[in-house]
Parts: C-alpha cells; sequence; structure tokens
C-alpha cells in the first residue's frame, strides 16, 4: 500500500515538474488587433485585409510562434469592426489595448488611421495601418514613432498611369 | 522631354476628374494635376462626392457634356462599384476611357464584365503575374497566391496582400528586436537601410517617414470583358508597373 502511495506521490510531482518546465519552454501566446470596417462602404475589401491579416499569423503559427528570447510565442489575431466611422473606430481601439493587444493593423478609412496615428502617437503600439493616409500625415512631427505602412503617396502613385493614359 | 514629345505628337488631352471628398481623393486629384500640367493635358471637368455615394447619375451627365478623352475617378470599393456600373448604363465607356484610380478584385466582381471591359486602373496586388517581366516577382506572386488559395479557396486580392505583407513585418520586427516594445521593434525593421523582400510582389525598403518604397508599388491594369474572362477570377490583364522613388513625396518635402 505505502509503495502504492509512493509511486503516485512521484508521478503527481513528475507531472507537476513537467507542466512547469512545459509552461517555460512554451511561453503564452500574445495578441495582435485587427481593426477593420468589417460593415459598409469598405465591407467587401475590408474582409479581404482581414484575410492577409490572419493567413500571417497562420504562417508564423505555423512554424511554431515568434522566435523570441523566452521561446517560440504564437499569435491570436483579435478582430473587430471599427465600421469606418471615427468615433467607433477609436473606442474600439481602446478595446483592444485593453485585450493587451502587442501590435495593431488595420483601417480602410484614412481619416480613422489619422485618430489612430495620433493615439499611437501618445501611447507607443506598432502600428501598421493597410489603407492610405493622407500625405500630410507623414510630415515630420505628425508620425508617431512607432506608425508603419505601405506606400501613402495615391496621388503622386496615380500620376505615372495618368501619364500612359495620356500617351494612348 | 518625354511629355513634350507626347504632348506635340498627341496633342492636347482632355480629362475630367473626380475626387471623392476626403484626403484619398485629394491626394490623388494632386497628382492627376501634376501629371496634367507637366503633359499639357487640359482638366475640363472636376467635382467630388462623399464616401457612400450611391447615385451617380447627376455627375456623370455632367462627364458626358464636358466630352473627355479619360474620365478619372478615385472611388473606391463599393463606391467604385457604384461608379462604373452607372457610367457603363449610361454609355461612358463607348465616349471616353474610363480610369478608375484603385481597384480591387472585389469591385470587378462586383461588376457585370461589360462594365469592367476596358476600365483602367492601378492594382497594389493583382495575383496572375505571369507573363509579368520580372520572373522572381512572378514566382513570390504565384507562391503566395498558392499559400492564400489553399486557405481560402480563392486567389488573393490587393489589399489582402497588403495586410499579409504588414502583419509580417510586424512579426519581424518584434523577432529582430527580440522584443514586444513598440519602439524597439520599429527601430528594428527601420535599420540597415530599412530593406526587406515582402516575399509577395519583390523588394522593399522602409523610408524615414516609415513608409514602405515598394518597387512594384502598384500594377496597371486593363479590365477583361466577357469574351477574354477564361474563369471567374480571370479579371484584367496586367500592362505594367509603377514604383520605386517616383511614386513616393520625396522626404524633403516632408520636412526631413
Amino acid at each position: 500500500m505505502n509503495k502504492i502511495l509512493l509511486r503516485a506521490l512521484s508521478l503527481a510531482l513528475f507531472s507537476a515538474f513537467a507542466a512547469k518546465a512545459g509552461y517555460a519552454a512554451d511561453p503564452a501566446p500574445i495578441k495582435v488587433g485587427i481593426l477593420l470596417p468589417l460593415t459598409g462602404t469598405f465591407a467587401a475589401v475590408a474582409e479581404t485585409q482581414r484575410d492577409g491579416a490572419l493567413l500571417a499569423i497562420d504562417v508564423v503559427n505555423k512554424r511554431g510562434g515568434l522566435n523570441m528570447p523566452n521561446g517560440k510565442v504564437k499569435v491570436e489575431g483579435v478582430v473587430a469592426d471599427d465600421e469606418a466611422k471615427q468615433d467607433v473606430g477609436v473606442r474600439r481601439y481602446r478595446y483592444m489595448v485593453d485585450e493587451g493587444v502587442k501590435g495593431l493593423g488595420g483601417q480602410t478609412f484614412a481619416p480613422l488611421a489619422y485618430a489612430i496615428n495620433a493615439m499611437v502617437h501618445k501611447d507607443p503600439l506598432p502600428y501598421f495601418p493597410v489603407c492610405v493616409m493622407s500625405k500630410e500625415a507623414f510630415e515630420k512631427g505628425k508620425l508617431s514613432p512607432t506608425h508603419l505602412q505601405r506606400p501613402t503617396a495615391h496621388g503622386l502613385l496615380v500620376t505615372w498611369p495618368v501619364k500612359q493614359q495620356l500617351k494612348l | 522631354m518625354a511629355g513634350q514629345a507626347a504632348v506635340k505628337t498627341l496633342g492636347k488631352k482632355k480629362i475630367f476628374f473626380l475626387a471623392r471628398a476626403d484626403s484619398f481623393g485629394w491626394d490623388i486629384r494632386d497628382g492627376v494635376y501634376a501629371a496634367a500640367k507637366e503633359y499639357g493635358a487640359e482638366i475640363v471637368g472636376y467635382d467630388e462626392l462623399s464616401l457612400g455615394t450611391a447615385d451617380y447619375t447627376t455627375v456623370l451627365q455632367k462627364v458626358k457634356a464636358a466630352k473627355p478623352d479619360v474620365f478619372i475617378a478615385s472611388q473606391f470599393a463599393a463606391d467604385a462599384v457604384a461608379l462604373l456600373k452607372q457610367a457603363n448604363q449610361m454609355g461612358l465607356n463607348k465616349d471616353m476611357t474610363i480610369f478608375n484610380a484603385f481597384i480591387t478584385n472585389t469591385v470587378a466582381k462586383g461588376l457585370p464584365p461589360e462594365a469592367l471591359e476596358g476600365v483602367y486602373a492601378m492594382h497594389y496586388f493583382y495575383y496572375d503575374l505571369d507573363n509579368f517581366p520580372d520572373k522572381e516577382v512572378a514566382k513570390s506572386a504565384k507562391e503566395f497566391t498558392n499559400l492564400y488559395r489553399a486557405k481560402y479557396g480563392r486567389p488573393p486580392d490587393a489589399y489582402a496582400a497588403i495586410a499579409y505583407i504588414a502583419y509580417l513585418e510586424m512579426f519581424r520586427g518584434f523577432e529582430l528586436s527580440k522584443s514586444f516594445d513598440p519602439i524597439k521593434s520599429s527601430a528594428a525593421i527601420l535599420a540597415n537601410g530599412g530593406n526587406f523582400n515582402t516575399n509577395v510582389k519583390g523588394p522593399a525598403q522602409w523610408r524615414e517617414d516609415h513608409a514602405a518604397e515598394y518597387k512594384y508599388a502598384a500594377f496597371l491594369v486593363k479590365g477583361k470583358g466577357a469574351k477574354e474572362q477564361k474563369n471567374e477570377w480571370d479579371l484584367f490583364s496586367v500592362i505594367g508597373s509603377a514604383g520605386g522613388n517616383q511614386v513616393m513625396p520625396s522626404l524633403k518635402s516632408l520636412g526631413y
């Protein structure tokens, strides 16, 4: 009887140790925000933006997660609808911050991205708007140091094809 | 010199420009006006409408009356679907070239083929680059498309590619800086000239103003009609590309 009790106790201790060791080797996942106008004029485009973001998360998780000093860290996407409205978008941005997201991407409506840039400027967060912000937003001093994004120069970008049109 | 030659050879061209009444539309307007000035083209009409406009009849009547060679519109997403449908219904496609500044597959799918046929536009990433001259880019586009198709059962659209690139860059910043600290991760991807590979549409570089400068920022596409479309996703022909620093505002102009 004593032998059985001893074995059970050993097993319990081993399990507890293994669980603790496993926790150390497998840190908690991080959350990243995906904030897009999933209703309204931009909805169809926003769905494709969401799918692209979720695919990137899949790619990282399939290789075990992010390579960080404390081990492989998995990523979870937190999706919310900004409705292409400034007030709604700002509230849901705050919700995402409260949820503890480590980074944020999104927006299709440029004025909302500008508003979120201002908030990120105040309280830094990696911010990747996947829309087109005004050229003015990129002037020195206006951009948050943690704001990064794709080409912004819609106006200039369209100059080239217009030139092509003029040649047609 | 090229501009002068084009104007001398082809004569003055007439443009009608329709903006969306916000920074998106106004920035495009500035680009169109710059091109027109360089090439001696004439802006024969301008109007602007707010996001979410559903009925374009009145403005399209103005376009018709102005008789431009090219009608350029900055409407996007559902607005572009409504505009291009109505332009086709009113016969504008027969009278002039229609140029929608930035288009997506979702817009094209919302149009009857006759409304898409012959429409020119810029597309941030069109999945079918098989005939694109840069074979490296064509290969990476295909790999990304296969990956996306495997998950969603359809080819990726322009803004899916943008989001995919953006999030992978966010993750690269975390890994490079070995930290989730926003300042450190941002600095990490801007370091060493900010060069990176999109693994979707070729190389790019983060600039000092935190904008990405792509070798292929966007592709010039032409909409296909019913006879040209080989399958439900065969929407455009890629006829060119634009990228590099010439499609970006100079850092100096932004105060850097």
